[in-house]
């Protein structure tokens, strides 16, 4: 009886409690439900100040987004639309939410992500820019008719841009608008480069396309041809169109279809005040186009047009405008006469930092040789300079010859190296003994260069390629007088130029011992190229702790004449060798000749200056390279 | 027993002061150190103590004279527990950044040993309307120690008093606040100072010597 009332109690109890416990789960829950939707989505409350938790806020699945910016649409029944949406803002993407009442009026704006610059574009996530938006027009948002944010023409524009694609997608699809598909966008465009109501004729396929940015060639009524071209930006996916005139050959207009360039920036190509100097240009004048900051853009717009006039010439004037593709296999074939096939190997072979392309050249199965690119430093002190040329080399192991493909070295003073009959004179050369090449006067410093490089393509193409020895030419040696006179604290020379890296402008590298046969220094005897071709010969002595004894003029058939109306050497100083400027190399550290090359070249004798300047601080740096003696 | 009836006004004070849940009879001392971090916080944690408390003593005292003494605690545990459940559920719904900031704690004044304790030290014993009064005074008491303590923490921690939402007072500058007293520890340190200013109160001088 009592455990029964024990039972019964407890049951009571807690059905009581439950009871109760239920009805304040029924009053509470849809309230606590609201609140914490309300939460969840606290932005689409701000934006849209009707929303009600009971709204179905749950994102349409039906529309297509492509190219309107937007991330996400809730259609809000019976009250208005709530969109979000993304843009590339100075250097984040910035995504934010609008809502939109039925009116067409915009109910609010907030910035959801952003990570822009503080202070500038930043300032679009400030609470202060949102309110202007409460009660904007549609129209007004999607001109762009608010106030941006100073200093920040990048993150405002893209914003702009962006409510612009919003309300254009809000309009088409709520608000009866009819979208301009983008194929009648094409056609006008097409008319406004050419002529309303024209018929466009694709004739693509008439035409060899590879190589070149075009993508498509059509015939407006046969009086105008239009080209459809992909150009990089500083975005890829520019693409344009271009038409020219078939009588005048000009340019007649220019329209993007498409780009993803960098707003205020890059995008004023799709401006009309840009696109107007396309109406009527000379087909010669392509790179007179200007009006734009965005160099980037610009150049590539410039290029492929170039590009379509080469094409453009060829095809429609029967000028034949020699392409780089064209160059390439014209220079190729000049190397190698007989070459049927370039297999690439630049791959298979260890790197090497001037060496940019290798290919194996073969008749039918007859290997031929090696041709290499070189893309290397120029001459320039000053300035970055460049010279990129080929190189071939014939299974016999000389040179088939030299191609100079481009270069940015001194205007006008590198003509020559273009020449075929520079480029011949390597041929037959063998790559393991010292070249006889044309020199080009008044280039020095780039003749030098492009020797060594022929040198380095050399050494490469032996050991690297074959897996051999380079065959360096027999050292040649100088007699103990002659080297004292670069040393004279020394009492006697021993040669170790065969522990050390054969260079093309040491004959020779000598110990410089002293009274008890300990080392004290080092003698190189190295030659130079002077003026009238014929060699300089040098003595160059340089202590232990790279500080320079004397460099001794040992040989050469320079003259002074050419100096003595010169300043400071008006021949009373002495002709060379004997001359003030050969002791600028006297008790100078190696460091100092590297650190800061401060030795004037000499006016009138410059050719002579030069190479001796280019080969003794070639030197320093081969002492240090090559630790000569531990230095380095 | 030849005890004095307690009026229902001495009930009330009894709970308010000379048996303070907090500072005497230290009941309930794990919300104590856990929401005193601000005024507002401990307001709130008071109550809903003060809710759960008169009704649970109210429903307690009605039925005491049906309940088998063998499954007392567990019915007493029951009728706490639905009134706590339904506590949170109306502040989930009314006062949601309070339910919020209370966090977990609201849901453990089910085992607050100062709800059970009157259940079984005075509602088990007594009327509905003393019981209510003994609830109600505890209730009150308990919530004025906790805001007391929460006071000095607030205030000498950070700076300021908060009351509801976001009313509130900033009085005393960063520079001058003392961090730790915000932290966990601090709340020991607030709690131990407080109570031994009562007791010096409280004992007599008699006491206090024989304390020496």
């Amino acid at each position: 009886m009592k455990h029964l009332n024990i039972i019964i109690t407890l049951t009571l109890v807690v059905l009581i409690s439950s009871i109760g416990v239920y009805f304040v789960e029924d009053i509470t829950t849809p309230i606590i439900d609201a609140y914490n939707i309300r939460q969840a989505n606290l932005a689409k409350f701000e934006v849209f100040p009707e929303l009600e938790a009971t709204d179905d806020i749950s994102p349409e699945e039906d529309y297509d987004f492509t190219g309107t910016t937007i991330t996400e649409l809730i259609i809000v029944d019976g009250k208005g639309y709530i969109y979000s949406a993304e843009f590339q803002g100075f250097q984040s993407i910035i995504t934010y939410m609008i809502g939109i009442d039925l009116d067409g009026n915009l109910t609010g704006y907030k910035t959801l992500t952003q990570g822009d610059t503080p202070g500038l574009g930043a300032e679009i996530a400030n609470p202060d820019f949102y309110p202007q938006f409460i009660g904007l027009s549609t129209d007004d948002a999607a001109d762009g008719n608010i106030d941006g944010i100073g200093g920040s023409t990048i993150t405002t524009g893209g914003l702009i841009g962006s409510l612009n694609k919003v309300i254009e997608f809000h309009n088409v699809e709520f608000e009866g608008a009819v979208a301009e598909t983008p194929e009648m966008r094409l056609i006008r465009l097409k008319e406004e480069i050419t002529e309303v109501g024209a018929t466009f004729t694709d004739v693509s396929s008439d035409y060899d396309l590879t190589n070149t940015p075009i993508t498509k060639v059509e015939k407006a009524n046969d009086t105008a041809v239009i080209y459809t071209i992909t150009a990089e930006g500083y975005y890829p996916g520019i693409l344009y169109l271009v038409a020219f005139d078939l009588t005048t050959n000009d340019i007649i207009g220019f329209r993007v279809i498409e780009h993803s360039e960098t707003p205020s920036i890059g995008d004023v190509i799709d401006d009309e005040t840009f696109q107007a100097q396309f109406d009527d240009l000379d087909q010669d004048e392509v790179d007179s186009i200007g009006g734009s900051t965005a160099t980037v853009t610009l150049g590539g717009i410039k290029t492929t047009l170039e590009e379509v006039v080469i094409f453009h010439k060829a095809e429609f004037q029967g000028i034949v405008v020699e392409t780089e593709d064209m160059k390439r296999d014209r220079l190729w074939l000049e190397l190698f006469p007989e070459a049927t096939e370039f297999r690439d190997i630049y791959r298979d072979y260890t790197a090497h930092h001037d060496i940019e392309e290798a290919y194996e050249v073969y008749n039918g199965a007859v290997y031929l040789g090696n041709l290499y690119f070189v893309i290397a430093d120029g001459a320039s002190y000053s300035e970055e300079t460049y010279v990129e040329f080929y190189l071939g080399i014939a299974a016999d192991k000389t040179f088939t010859g030299f191609r100079m493909w481009d270069d940015n070295e001194t205007p006008g003073r590198t003509n020559d190296f273009y020449l075929n009959e520079y480029g011949d004179s390597y041929t037959g050369d063998n790559i393991e003994e010292e070249y006889i090449i044309d020199d080009i006067a008044g280039s020095t410093l780039t003749n030098n260069i492009l020797q060594g490089l022929a040198l380095d393509v050399a050494v490469y193409h032996i050991e690297v390629y074959l897996g051999l020895v380079f065959a360096r030419p027999e050292n040649k040696e100088l007699v103990d007088a002659d080297l004292r006179l670069a040393y004279p604290s020394a009492s006697s020379f021993n040669s170790v130029y065969d522990d050390y890296t054969y260079d093309d402008h040491i004959y020779n590298i000598y110990e410089a011992l002293d009274g008890s046969d300990a080392v004290i220094g080092y003698v190189y005897y190295g030659h130079a190229e002077g003026y009238t071709g014929a060699e300089i010969e040098f003595a160059w002595g340089v202590d232990l702790t790279g500080l320079t004894q004397k460099l001794a003029i040992l040989n050469d058939t320079e003259s002074w004449e050419y100096a003595q109306e010169w300043r400071d050497y008006d021949g009373s100083q002495g002709y060379w060798p004997d001359t003030p400027w050969i002791t600028n190399f006297d008790n100078v550290l190696f460091s100092d000749l590297l650190s800061d090359p401060d030795i004037d070249d000499v006016a009138n004798v410059s050719t002579t200056t030069e190479n001796m300047r280019i080969v003794l601080e070639g030197i320093a740096q081969y002492h240090s390279d090559e630790s000569v003696g531990g230095a380095g | 027993m030849a005890r004095k009836q307690k009026t229902i006004k001495e009930i009330f004070t009894n709970g308010l002061v000379v048996q303070n849940p907090v500072f005497v009879q230290f009941l309930g001392i794990c919300p104590t150190l856990a929401v005193t971090k601000s005024v507002e916080s401990a307001l709130g944690m008071g109550a809903g103590v003060v809710f759960v408390l008169v009704l649970s003593n109210l429903a307690i005292s009605l039925i005491r004279n049906f309940v088998p003494r063998e499954v007392r605690i567990p019915i007493y545990i029951v009728i706490i527990a639905s009134l706590v459940t339904v506590l949170e559920m109306f502040m989930k719904a009314f006062v949601p950044d309070l339910a919020t900031s209370l966090g977990t704690f609201l849901s453990l004044i089910v085992v607050n040993c100062l709800i059970l304790g009157r259940a079984e030290a005075f509602a088990s014993k007594n009327g509905p309307l003393k019981s209510a009064a003994d609830g109600l005074g505890m209730a009150i008491g308990f919530t004025g120690g906790i805001v007391l303590i929460a006071f000095f923490r607030e205030l000498l921690g950070a700076g300021t008093v908060t009351l509801w939402g976001d009313i509130a007072i900033e009085l005393i500058p960063a520079d001058y606040q003392v961090g730790i007293l915000v932290q966990a520890a601090g709340a020991f340190l607030v709690f131990g100072v407080i109570v031994a200013q009562i007791n010096k109160f409280r004992l007599g001088r008699a006491e206090r010597n024989e304390v020496i």
